[in-house]
């Protein structure tokens, strides 16, 4: 039997559709995740669901029910105000949390319900931080080994109000959780992050003010009057090239370029 | 005068194969029109009687690559859903009638690459699709097998939908969207360009499904067959072939590049009729 171009374009398309309304009448046509994580296979926990594949797409309520964590608790972990917070998904945090400078997002919710829950969970080489409330929850509801707790204080956010010196502090990281070696980066002060509310005049409304920007570089403020002592003492270490931005530095160091502009902007602003 | 001679003599030339055409664009505007939608779904806009699916949901291969997994785990690759695994069937279901008819018919990227082809072929005339050098395209057409066994290894290992981050159909539907990969669109520039150069580059040389989807050529029901009896040797199918198959050299095309697509049969670019033709069963 020949089969003609028309023969040929009619079974593509009625295979094609009818596949697919067969499907969907059969219930198996699903274009959304299953919202189901794996389970351990092996081991104490074999037949438990692993907080490790915990999915940007799932929400709040998702994660309550399956690993039965109460949605109040997780709702102050990740500071959740919606009214809803069943309903909230975990991919919104991390541009919730952006101006804190260190990546908390779906991972941090992995790390929290793994603590929470005593669930075997394997940090491969990336540093996860969770907000203060998270880590007090989990002191006060999760038994944590020394290990762990080590592991907790040197990945909580510190949102401290006042300006210390240095302000900004960076040092090397590890992934590895144990006391020698654990990763320590805190952001203090500035009006940039949540809760930190230093009380810096807002350069917006200060027509005069110079502003610092995205295109600012170290010598701008220079330029402006701001001593380079000021600065190294700010960003604790020598002053960098001065013709380098502020924004690119901040970025190379793995900082928040937000909190280091407000911090800096209240500098310019003392002057 | 001999008997044959008249059956010899070219009766009609038809310049595509519209049906072709048209259903490439059904499918190429559906797909643009549901990732469209699936933006617009994202900020609570969407229309509400069109798919608002996201691209891996719609993408056969997505259920290739989660196959290890869901046979090991039940579960499917992160991002990718149920109905890939669907069309994923389908697709074979498709593959063993006529081989890649998913390729040649339905694939929006390949329908994409063709377009940018009629742009080359205006500009370089018979030197289109005959840039790369024989013993060179040869051995480079199985590169995309290579390519094949490294994504599925991989997202086995990772359990992560690797191929995201250097997929062009992705990034072509995507474009405008945060989700898609630098390294996709990258892949996807380097495919236009050569697209002005040779036909279907990325379906020749690095498509993992179609590498798939080439294998069920060579025990598919239909096949190809050119009749060497009424065959006048013009060559007409092997300069419509996309895919640089020397048809006219076959009694029975079983090429793992053929992607079905019934240019060079008499219903498209043969000259005589029920010469070069879809068959099912063993004679005409």
């Amino acid at each position: 039997m020949r089969i003609t171009p028309r023969w040929m374009a009619v079974s593509v398309v009625f295979v094609l559709f009818g596949g697919i309304l067969l499907s969907i009448a059969l219930g198996e046509w699903t274009t959304k995740s299953t919202k189901e994580p794996l389970k351990f296979t092996e081991g104490e926990f074999a037949g438990e669901y692993n907080p490790a594949d915990i999915r940007g797409s799932y929400t709040f309520g998702d994660v309550s029910r399956l690993f039965e964590i109460p949605l109040e608790d997780l709702a102050v972990a990740f500071r959740v105000s919606e009214p809803d917070v069943a309903a909230v998904s975990l991919k919104t945090l991390e541009e919730k949390f952006v101006d804190l400078g260190v990546d908390l997002g779906t991972s941090s919710v992995r790390l929290f319900v793994a603590l929470y829950k005593g669930l075997p969970f394997e940090l491969s080489g990336e540093d996860i931080f969770l907000l203060p409330e998270a880590s007090e929850l989990l002191k006060q509801k999760a038994s944590l080994s020394p290990e762990q707790l080590v592991y907790l204080d040197s990945h909580t956010v510190n949102e401290a109000t006042e300006l210390a010196t240095p302000a900004i502090q960076v040092v090397t990281q590890s992934s590895e959780v144990t006391p020698e070696s654990t990763p320590a980066l805190t952001l203090t002060g500035g009006a940039g992050t949540p809760g930190g509310g230093s009380g810096t005049p807002d350069p917006e409304h200060t027509p005069e003010a110079n502003k610092v920007g995205g295109k600012t570089t170290f010598q701008h403020l220079l330029d402006w009057g701001v001593k380079q002592e000021d600065i190294e003492k700010l960003i604790g270490q020598p002053l960098p090239s001065a013709n380098l931005l502020i924004k690119d530095w901040a970025t190379s160091q793995g900082l928040s370029f937000s909190t280091v502009k407000d911090q800096l902007q209240a500098l310019v602003d003392e002057l | 005068m001999e008997l044959s001679q008249p059956a010899k003599k070219p009766i009609k030339r038809r310049k595509t194969n519209r049906i072709r055409a048209w259903v490439q664009l059904f499918f190429f505007v559906l797909i643009a029109l549901i990732s469209i939608n699936h933006t617009l779904a994202e900020d609570g806009k969407g229309i509400a009687f069109l798919s608002s699916a996201s691209l891996h949901a719609l993408c056969p291969f997505g259920g290739v690559v989660s196959l290890y997994q869901f046979i090991t785990t039940g579960t499917l690759v992160q991002k990718v859903h149920q109905s890939s695994l669907i069309l994923m069937i389908i697709g074979i279901v498709l593959a063993i009638f006529a081989g890649p008819v998913f390729c040649g018919w339905v694939c929006p990227l390949g329908t994409f690459q063709e377009w940018i082809a009629k742009i080359g072929k205006k500009i370089f005339k018979k030197r289109y699709n005959h840039f790369v050098p024989a013993k060179v395209d040869n051995v480079l057409r199985y590169f995309r097998y290579g390519v094949l066994i490294w994504v599925v290894f991989m997202t086995a290992k990772s359990m992560t939908l690797i191929f995201a981050n250097v997929d062009p159909y992705f990034a072509l539907f995507n474009f405008w969207s945060s989700e898609v990969a630098i390294g996709g669109l990258i892949v996807l520039g380097l495919t236009i360009i050569a697209s002005l150069f040779v036909e279907r580059p990325w379906c020749k040389y690095a498509c993992p499904y179609g590498a798939f989807q080439g294998i069920f050529n060579l025990f598919r029901v239909s096949s190809l067959r050119r009749n060497v009896d009424t065959c006048i040797d013009c060559k007409a199918c092997d300069k419509a072939c996309p895919m640089n198959i020397e048809v006219s050299s076959k009694t029975i095309v079983r090429d793992h590049q053929c992607i079905s697509c019934m240019e060079c049969t008499s219903s498209a670019h043969c000259p005589v009729p029920r010469t070069v033709d879809f068959v099912i069963g063993g004679k005409k």
